[in-house]
């Protein structure tokens, strides 16, 4: 793609790649930063290549996941990227930077009762902003059958919250 | 999903934001690395290129102000010619610069006046009066000027032409006023000019000054 839109593609992907590295990094801010900073580089070397018709956002999506597993396998060798994915959620040091209000951490607690597939679901896109095509291309699944799961995660989730 | 879980997954996200200035220095160091420059540098640029066209805008009026015949003292870019007028004269470093400077200065108000008598001509009397009382006064000036600097030259060809026009603007008058106002200037300074001729002549050739009076003196 022609440069000259990659700062438009910069402005629309940049929160979403640093929550996706905030939130698998326990909060760590500074991490975050430098690592999205290293993903943005990688993607205006490569921007040339970047077709949106085809790949829209897993394309960034793609080169930040490969970039945390070589961040991680350099830092804490042999840790599986599910591990790595799913940390910050098990750690309260996580939960304790976002400085969240006792319903938020509710709501976050509920969501890790939601099956494994459904709580990723719930926090791809809602707590990170990818849309559900987005998340259909990474996944490899179709994006209405991800609609349908999402609202029967977030019934399941309004369930689990009532009991909480 | 009712509003309320909504609205609260999305604070959730939001507080995970990246610092705004984070998001600022990324595109900043981005757009460097595309070969964009970065916004102080691009607004430098505009400011250099606005004050380029101001610069030469205004130099382009200068000059405009500075060479033009049309700008007379009743034009709006008159002050602008004053004012270069007094830079000129400013940086003028010796006396004699200075003084050529002024002549030079005196000879552009001589010149103006002529064409605000051409202007008034048919207008009003006053006016084309007052105007010419000025003329009267700057050539008397430009008279004492040449003679305090002792200039040895002949009568030069400007204040011939001064002459000339001056009463091709009088053989134009509209009114007898009109006549009469230019006949004093001229009267007068016809006997500027033949002064200075006799002036000269008599430094040349003293014994010969009495007997040829110069051409322009039997007008």
């Amino acid at each position: 793609m022609d440069l000259k839109h990659f700062p438009d593609f910069y402005q629309a992907n940049v929160k979403r790649v640093y929550r996706y590295f905030f939130y698998r990094l326990r909060g760590n801010e500074e991490t975050a930063q430098d690592l999205t900073q290293d993903v943005f580089m990688k993607a205006l070397k490569a921007f040339d290549r970047y077709d949106p018709e085809i790949s829209q956002a897993s394309w960034i999506f793609t080169i930040s996941r490969n970039h945390l597993i070589n961040f991680v396998q350099k830092e804490r060798p042999g840790v599986p990227l599910e591990d790595i994915e799913d940390s910050w959620w098990d750690r309260i040091d996580g939960i304790e930077k976002m400085a969240l209000k006792n319903d938020e951490k509710r709501l976050l607690s509920a969501i890790k009762q939601l099956p494994e597939d459904d709580a990723d679901l719930v926090r791809l896109k809602h707590l990170e902003g990818w849309t559900f095509d987005e998340i259909a291309q990474v996944k490899g699944k179709n994006s209405g059958a991800l609609r349908v799961q999402a609202h029967r995660a977030l019934k399941n989730l309004k369930k689990i919250l009532k009991h909480l | 999903m009712d509003w309320f879980t909504d609205s609260k997954l999305n604070k959730i996200g939001d507080r995970a934001n990246p610092d705004p200035r984070f998001v600022r220095a990324l595109e900043s160091k981005l757009k460097k690395e595309m070969g964009h420059p970065a916004w102080w540098i691009r607004w430098s640029r505009l400011g250099a290129m606005a004050t380029s066209v101001v610069f030469v805008f205004s130099g382009a009026m200068g000059a405009y102000a500075y060479n033009s015949p049309n700008v007379l003292p009743d034009h709006p870019l008159y002050g602008l010619r004053q004012a270069l007028e007094r830079a000129e004269l400013q940086l003028a470093t010796s006396p004699e610069k200075k003084t050529q400077v002024q002549a030079k200065h005196l000879e552009r108000r001589i010149e103006e006046l002529e064409q605000l008598l051409l202007k008034q001509q048919g207008k009003d009397p006053e006016k084309f009066k007052e105007i010419s009382d000025r003329l009267q006064e700057k050539l008397e000036e430009a008279g004492k000027a040449s003679a305090e600097h002792k200039s040895e030259s002949p009568p030069n060809d400007a204040r011939e032409s001064h002459i000339d026009k001056l009463r091709e603007i009088q053989k134009n008058a509209r009114t007898d006023a009109e006549r009469e106002a230019l006949e004093n200037v001229l009267n007068q300074e016809q006997l500027r000019l033949e002064e200075k001729i006799d002036r000269v002549e008599k430094k040349r050739d003293p014994a010969e000054s009495t007997q040829h009076k110069p051409e322009k003196s039997d007008r």
